[in-house]
């Protein structure tokens, strides 16, 4: 424990050093910026950063705005086309259209060699390039989908970490007679019924993802993708996902699990600390769904941060805070106030959550990205998955008949 | 009525807000549903491709018109259960019933309340996991009741209109309140003495005087239907519902103009394509609520 | 004959009576999910995270402010409350201003385009204002307008078709004499529609400030969008933010209910006489 703080010390040492005397031409800088997050989820390290940036820069002004997910590209384009957007906003990056369409239309500023993101691997820049061009800067969390467990009810009945896929059916049939819910879930919530599937597919048909990685093709529609739906389906018929799981949200889901009402939550990682703000008394753990070879996969994805506004009236300041936010310092202040997992080694987190998360041996792709990446042009594959995607627990639509109409829309 | 130039000088003031932030923004939307436009960058010119897309395509008209039918089937809930029940509680206020004075109070309450605290109640109440009522039902030994509600497409929209009774239900209420208070006494007092009892009164006295309430609440009701957002939206999310059963004209038009929770694909030309679909509807409702009512008129004044 | 019509009377009257009990006791039984819905989250607003946690639906072990604290001071709810305030009245003034005036000057006077006119004004009710709000951001832009409460509340002024609806048909009812008799005492239009009209006409403008204080004091949509700065918030606004992600909020958004219940419960259990009796003049007659 000691050597890590140390260690963390050391970054943080080194971190300012090579940092400051970058600024030391302008550690006058001063103005006002305004940023734009989408959801409240980030608001807790949105806010660590921006403090920290202040204290170096005192005269800075920043006016931190987090909008509600359902609202945020309808009140950016309004902001665009009223020439009163944000200096720096988050956008989903190349995982969705909207980054390339602001690019396309001049209004980002481009960051190549402007912003210094030596911290991040190419893997994860990709999010944030559009034809070798730089658009934003990266956030170092890996944004993963995980296993959460209560640990005082696996132990009360006597139950450990699955080793397999069949003992983790197992396991929730057990769970289930004992008249505990084994898994919250939100089914009437698209997101969520997503970070829940993508682990169950890894976990049953690992190949899928991991030849879509090896460059091959892989439908939409494949069998094994509608095997683990299917599956989910079955968990529910059986009860696992607990009474009237179609009517329970996104919210509700995750609040059952921290009120210690479930056994397990299968969602995402960045959830860890609103768990933790809700109930610091909950004692729980997560682990990653095991293959039947016992391997244990990790649906990861590489998370956009900011882009500059092409017309900002502080090109430098704005540039200054994401060299910033980009930084060692900068993202090690990010990850560790969302308690999520960190993409790079050279940031270490003290949650024992997340370093339960980060005992995982492959990473893997997740399905939703590669229908995404692989829409045909003028489609949008995502907006009819996340119309749908719910029907198939509540009889709307078949699996086969939800695959088939979203294969027609990639390549 | 007056001839004089006065009335300029009352009009103008009114007649330039509300041009230039309600008649400005409906004529740039039909401007713009000619066009493929996602709210930046240029417009393209389509011409009648978006209403086209709407009506014809295949998923795009299965979707609005399931969503139309779900309005219209609100306006059937409008006439043949919200109304009547506004007629009747209206009434038993008006014979006062005891506690009359508390139970108007507490009928009404819920109407002063926000939607979005309306719908944060449901979810307290219905949420499968976390809601009252499935607590509710475990502990008092009536485990296998407990149910989806908002998740069950057999229910959601029962429980819809549940949730609009309770909280909406007081202004028409009112409205017809008032109404019977204005029948006249000496009516009243005739037909008591007939001997006629309080049901026999309602039908036959106070029932057929409350044409102008009725209109009023009609036309209140039926511009609420038609523009129904606020409320499915916070209790079915913005995707309308399980199996779409709260899916409404004004969420697809949502849905489509302004992208899904965070996916985000805007797109504002085919979206003002379908409100400006919805406005002649709602037109043509009206044309013909107006004519309905005025024949109705015409009737009641022959038959006196 | 008389005999017995009276006695079918008296029964009827005894089953009528039992009838009538009945009802009360159903309808009281009823409202006693408002008093649980509300008072339950009041008294969650008073519960520490782990009682809330543990105990969602019952009595608070103990009484704490600190969530109070968090959604007034820190969540800015006071800013957010007097915010509210503000664009309620002037949103208020301005409509009832516009929106009486308007229908004064088409039901009181014959003019070309009277009837024209008439229907232009309606045309607004049928319009879903999320449509408008680019082109309104253009306009509020250009008017300098954007970010702040009056901009917002000239939006809400412009929504007046239901008022003028309201108003037009207030006047058709009007005694023309009366007017008549002040134009004679030398009053101009403008002098009479002040000293005459406006006193007789008080019961509908309550009508009509009411009805369309609820709704502005309601709406999140148009503050979401048009007062993106945190400083302008308004109260309903903070609300929807709690309520559409209750998860991270758990604990500050039965706090920020409250807070945002209290004043208008206060305000409907002193006046839910006028209120009710104010809401329903002027949408009968006519």
């Amino acid at each position: 424990m000691k050597r890590l703080l140390v260690l963390v010390l050391l970054f943080t040492f080194l971190s300012t050093v090579l940092v400051l005397p970058a600024m030391a031409e302008d550690t006058k800088l001063s103005g006002k910026l305004v940023i734009w997050e989408h959801t409240p989820q980030f608001e807790e390290p949105g806010k660590a950063v921006i403090a920290a940036f202040k204290e170096l820069h005192p005269d800075v002004e920043i006016d931190f705005q987090v909008k509600t997910s359902d609202q945020y590209y309808n009140l950016l384009a309004t902001a665009f086309s009223a020439e009163e957007a944000p200096d720096l906003f988050w956008t989903n990056g190349t995982a969705t259209t909207n980054m390339g369409a602001y690019a396309q239309q001049g209004l980002l500023m481009d960051l190549t060699d402007k912003v210094d993101v030596s911290l991040f691997s190419d893997t994860i820049l990709k999010i944030s390039t559009i034809d070798g061009k730089l658009y934003a800067s990266p956030t170092a969390e890996s944004g993963g989908r995980c296993a959460y467990y209560n640990k005082d009810i696996f132990a009360q009945l006597n139950l450990e970490i699955p080793k397999t896929f069949d003992e983790f059916e197992a396991m929730l049939a057990t769970i289930h007679e004992a008249g505990i819910l084994p898994i919250s879930f939100a089914g009437s919530d698209a997101w969520t019924t997503l970070f829940f599937f993508e682990p169950v597919l890894a976990a049953m048909h690992l190949d899928y993802t991991e030849s879509y990685l090896r460059g091959e093709h892989v439908a939409i529609n494949d069998q094994r993708v509608a095997d683990a739906m299917n599956k989910l389906i079955e968990w529910g018929e059986k009860g696992y996902l607990g009474v009237g799981y179609t009517g329970v949200s996104g919210s509700g889901a995750m609040l059952a699990f921290s009120k210690g009402e479930a056994a397990m939550s299968v969602d995402g990682t960045w959830n860890i600390s609103t768990i933790n703000n809700n109930n610091p008394d909950l004692n729980y753990g997560a682990f990653q769904i095991p293959t039947n070879d016992g391997v244990r996969p990790f649906v990861g994805t590489s998370s956009n941060g900011f882009s500059i506004y092409a017309h900002t009236k502080y090109p430098d300041l704005a540039l200054a805070f994401l060299n910033y936010f980009a930084s060692l310092e900068g993202q090690t202040i990010w990850v560790n106030t969302l308690d999520s997992i960190p993409a790079t080694s050279k940031i270490v987190s003290e949650n024992p959550v997340v370093n339960d998360i980060t005992q995982f041996d492959v990473m893997t792709e997740s399905w939703y990205n590669i229908m995404v990446q692989n829409a045909k042009e003028d489609e949008a594959p995502g907006t009819v998955w996340e119309e749908d995607q719910t029907k198939i627990f509540s009889g709307g639509i078949t699996v086969e008949d939800f695959l088939n109409e979203l294969q027609e829309l990639v390549k | 009525m007056k001839r004089s130039r006065a009335y300029i000088g009352f009009i103008v003031p009114g007649f330039l807000i509300y041009t230039v932030f309600m008649i400005v923004p409906i004529v740039f939307a039909v401007y713009m549903s000619f066009f493929n436009w996602s709210g930046v960058g240029p417009m393209v010119p389509v011409g009648l491709a978006n209403y086209r897309k709407l009506l014809f395509s295949s998923r795009e008209s299965r979707i609005f018109f399931n969503a139309l039918t779900n309005n219209f089937k609100y306006v059937g809930v409008v006439f043949l259960i919200i109304t009547p029940l506004q007629i009747v509680f209206a009434y038993v206020l008006y014979i006062r019933i005891k506690a009359h004075k508390y139970i108007q109070f507490m009928l009404f309450l819920p109407y002063v309340i926000s939607t979005s605290i309306i719908g944060f109640f449901a979810t307290m109440v219905f949420d499968p996991n976390i809601g009252m009522l499935n607590n509710l039902l475990a502990a008092v030994g009536l485990p296998h009741l407990r149910g989806a509600w908002m998740g069950d497409p057999n229910m959601s929209f029962k429980i819809f209109v549940a949730i609009v009774i309770w909280a909406f239900i007081g202004n028409g209420m009112m409205i017809f309140n008032a109404n019977m208070k204005e029948v006249s006494h000496d009516i009243l007092e005739a037909a008591r003495i007939d001997g006629a009892g309080e049901l026999a009164m309602f039908f036959r006295v106070v029932l057929p005087q409350l044409g102008s309430s009725l209109n009023t609440v009609s036309t209140l009701s039926i511009i609420y239907a038609l523009t129904m957002f606020d409320l499915p939206f916070l209790l079915g999310g913005v995707q309308g519902g399980v199996n779409n059963t709260l899916d409404f004209v004004q969420m697809v038009f949502y849905r489509r103009a302004f992208g899904g929770t965070y996916f985000g694909e805007t797109s504002l030309g085919y979206g003002s394509a379908i409100s400006v679909t919805v406005l002649v509807i709602i037109m043509a409702c009206f044309l013909l609520l107006r004519a309905l009512i005025y024949a109705l008129e015409r009737r009641q004044a022959g038959s006196i | 004959m008389t005999k017995r019509r009276a006695h079918k009377s008296i029964s009827e009257t005894r089953s009528a009576a039992v009838a009538k009990g009945i009802i009360s006791v159903v309808l009281i039984l009823y409202s006693f999910i408002a008093i649980y819905l509300i008072g339950n989250s009041i008294l969650n607003a008073f519960k520490t995270k782990p009682d809330l946690i543990a105990n969602t639906f019952g009595w608070p072990n103990a009484f704490v402010l600190e969530n109070f604290r968090i959604v007034l001071v820190e969540d800015g709810f006071m800013r957010n409350l007097i915010n509210s305030l503000l664009l309620v009245t002037m949103g208020t003034a301005l409509l009832v201003a516009f929106s009486s005036t308007v229908s004064y000057g088409l039901s009181m006077y014959t003019f070309r385009g009277r009837g024209f006119l008439s229907n232009y004004f309606t045309i607004g009710l049928m319009f879903p204002i999320q449509l408008g709000i680019l082109p309104l951001f253009i306009i509020l832009k250009w008017l300098n307008l954007v970010n702040s409460l009056f901009g917002l509340a000239l939006i809400y002024a412009a929504n007046m078709s239901f008022s003028v609806v309201v108003f037009s048909r207030f006047f058709r009812g009007f005694e023309h004499a009366l007017l008549e008799a002040a134009r004679i005492d030398g009053a101009n239009d403008f002098q009479s529609f002040i000293f005459l009209v406006i006193p007789i006409m008080k019961p509908v403008v309550f009508t009509v400030a009411l009805l369309n204080f609820i709704m502005i004091w309601n709406d999140f949509y148009l503050p979401l969008v048009f007062l993106t700065n945190s400083a302008n918030r308004t109260l309903t606004l903070g609300i929807y933010n709690y309520t559409a992600d209750f998860l991270s909020n758990w604990n500050k958004v039965f706090a920020g209910v409250a807070v945002a219940l209290a004043p208008i419960i206060v305000i409907y259990f002193f006046f839910s006489e006028r209120i009710v009796t104010g809401l329903t003049t002027g949408s009968v007659k006519g």
